[in-house]
């Protein structure tokens, strides 16, 4: 198991319950989706695989080890969890592209050659290094949060976090941040999770789904399994992906037959196809 | 006024870019320091003079933009005829001209006193511009940390540095938020004043929110306190030769023309 919440609960200083028993398994290699609603606790848990937070009851394990709170162990920590924040204006702290990616790296106390080297693989995988002498405030919003990426990237980390990585992108630079990231899982074999609401892109890439609501995991499992909950999804201010909604309506308004609900765009052209030749052939 | 102000985020980025980057740090900041601490110290307003102009010509041929230093030298300058008249009008004892606008007296000693120091504010400014203006702040805080200043100093420096300029971002963005919606109710000075108190307040707490989410940030990318950058290039003998006949020139300069006045 390389990331594990047993029976978390946390609580702010001014008193909301964040989180109440939250139990997660994350396994080596796999893609989580931690999806849930505005305000419902998601960030608050990821701090928590980070070191940043620490639980008033439960504990934190990594690598089936539970989490130390000293500076020591968390150091080790943060280097092989690292965390891209949902906001990326509220990650980059440096004045060009180049220093912000190079933050990390020079804190773990590299050579000069080696965070040299590291930066740069990692502006080209993203390819941003046209963009490595820009301020890094003033570039566009698509790529700050490549920038803030790159920034965790270039730690090497075995886990990465992503914090909602396609809220506030265009449609186009939406799918285009899920494909990097599936690349890092592919081919870096990064272990990935992903807090989101976004319901549609959801289900292309992750292997396995939380469901969180109020401060705790109400629901886990495959995607199909989790998002075709409908009770569960809609408590959780959520909804169908939208092929799936639309199967669902074909099904009660149309009646029409289909085996399942449909996830992705793939899944149901091949639902529907085998439908219509069944009806008309 | 607000964008003015942001411009001056960038001044890093202007280091960056600036013609003397590639000079090591230690030997900007030794040329600085001591240049102005010589005209500082110098008795006449000569060196500060000499200083001033040989700092904003470096300044202006760094190719950081120019608006941006007029803008700020015109900042100090109000601020020094300020002072300049202050010590003219209401310092010293021999009168040089009685009677001026019917009953103030220009005083000699104050003037030539309110001379020197203006010329010494104008020197300042322009010796620590110079240095940040052609320093990345990283660069200039690791190069302190080698020189010995206390960690603990330093840090609180690094954090004022960073986040006086998010606060000043986030001030401008809550200005605009403001004038956006103050409609026909501009003007009326008791709302202005309670409007200015919840502006305040809210900078305030979001001043902490800002805070608390930077060291989120840091903490994660493993920064344990120690703001660490680079090596830093050090000061080569080809660099300190002419740094240091400059500073022996305005000491010679200093003393030569220590009994200089303005007005005798």
């Amino acid at each position: 198991m390389m990331l594990e919440a047993v029976n978390v609960c946390y609580r702010y200083p001014r008193g909301v319950e964040a989180l109440k028993n939250v139990n997660m398994q994350v396994n080596e290699g796999e893609i989580l989706g931690l999806l849930g609603p505005n305000g419902c606790g998601k960030t608050t848990l990821l701090l928590h695989f980070n070191g940043i937070l620490e639980p008033h009851k439960g504990e934190i394990r990594f690598e089936d080890k539970k989490i130390e709170y000293n500076k020591k162990y968390l150091g080790k920590l943060r280097k092989k969890v690292g965390i891209v924040f949902q906001n990326p204006d509220d990650q980059i702290i440096s004045p060009t592209v180049w220093q912000e990616v190079a933050f990390g790296p020079v804190n773990l106390g590299w050579s000069e050659d080696k965070v040299n080297g590291s930066v740069e693989n990692v502006l080209s995988l993203l390819k941003i290094s046209h963009l490595r002498d820009e301020p890094s405030h003033h570039i566009s919003f698509g790529e700050k949060k490549k920038v803030s990426i790159a920034s965790i990237i270039a730690m090497d980390p075995e886990v990465i976090i992503f914090d909602e990585p396609t809220s506030n992108l265009d449609p186009k630079s939406a799918s285009r941040m899920m494909k990097i990231i599936h690349d890092l899982n592919k081919k870096r074999r990064k272990t990935i999770i992903i807090a989101t609401h976004d319901v549609d892109l959801a289900p292309v890439y992750i292997d396995k789904v939380c469901l969180m609501r109020d401060g705790t995991i109400v629901k886990s499992g495959s995607p199909k399994d989790v998002l075709l909950d409908k009770e569960s999804i809609r408590a959780s201010n959520l909804r169908l992906p939208r092929v799936g909604h639309l199967v669902e309506i074909l099904m009660e308004e149309e009646g029409m037959n289909f085996d399942e609900i449909p996830l992705t765009i793939g899944q149901a052209r091949r639902l529907i196809v085998d439908e219509l030749n069944r009806k008309f052939r | 006024m607000a964008s003015r102000y942001l411009e001056s985020i960038d001044i890093d980025y202007y280091a960056q870019m600036s013609q003397f980057y590639s000079i090591s740090p230690y030997s900007k900041i030794f040329f600085s320091l001591t240049s102005l601490i010589i005209s500082i110290a110098a008795p006449s307003l000569i060196v500060p003079a000499v200083c001033f102009s040989v700092f904003t010509f470096l300044t202006l041929f760094s190719k950081t933009p120019r608006r941006l230093y007029f803008f700020l030298l015109a900042m100090i300058f109000l601020f020094a005829v300020f002072n300049l008249a202050v010590f003219s009008f209401f310092l010293g004892k021999e009168i040089l001209l009685g009677g001026v606008f019917g009953f103030l007296n220009i005083y000699k000693d104050g003037l030539n006193l309110g001379l020197l120091l203006f010329f010494r504010m104008l020197a300042g400014f322009a010796c620590l511009y110079f240095l940040i203006s052609t320093t990345p702040s990283t660069q200039l805080f690791s190069a302190l940390r080698k020189i010995g200043i206390p960690e603990a100093f330093l840090e609180i420096m690094v954090f004022i540095y960073r986040y006086i300029f998010l606060l000043i971002e986030d001030a401008s963005k809550m200005m605009v938020s403001l004038r956006s919606r103050e409609g026909s109710t501009f003007g009326e000075s008791l709302n202005e004043i309670r409007r200015l108190g919840s502006f305040m307040a809210n900078l305030f707490v979001r001043a902490f929110e800002k805070e608390e989410k930077m060291w989120i940030s840091m903490t994660s990318r493993c920064y344990d306190g120690k703001y660490s950058v680079l090596n830093v290039k050090n000061a080569g003998i080809n660099e300190l030769i002419p740094v240091i006949s400059f500073d022996l020139v305005l000491i010679i300069l200093a003393l030569r023309t220590q009994d200089f006045v303005v007005i005798s």
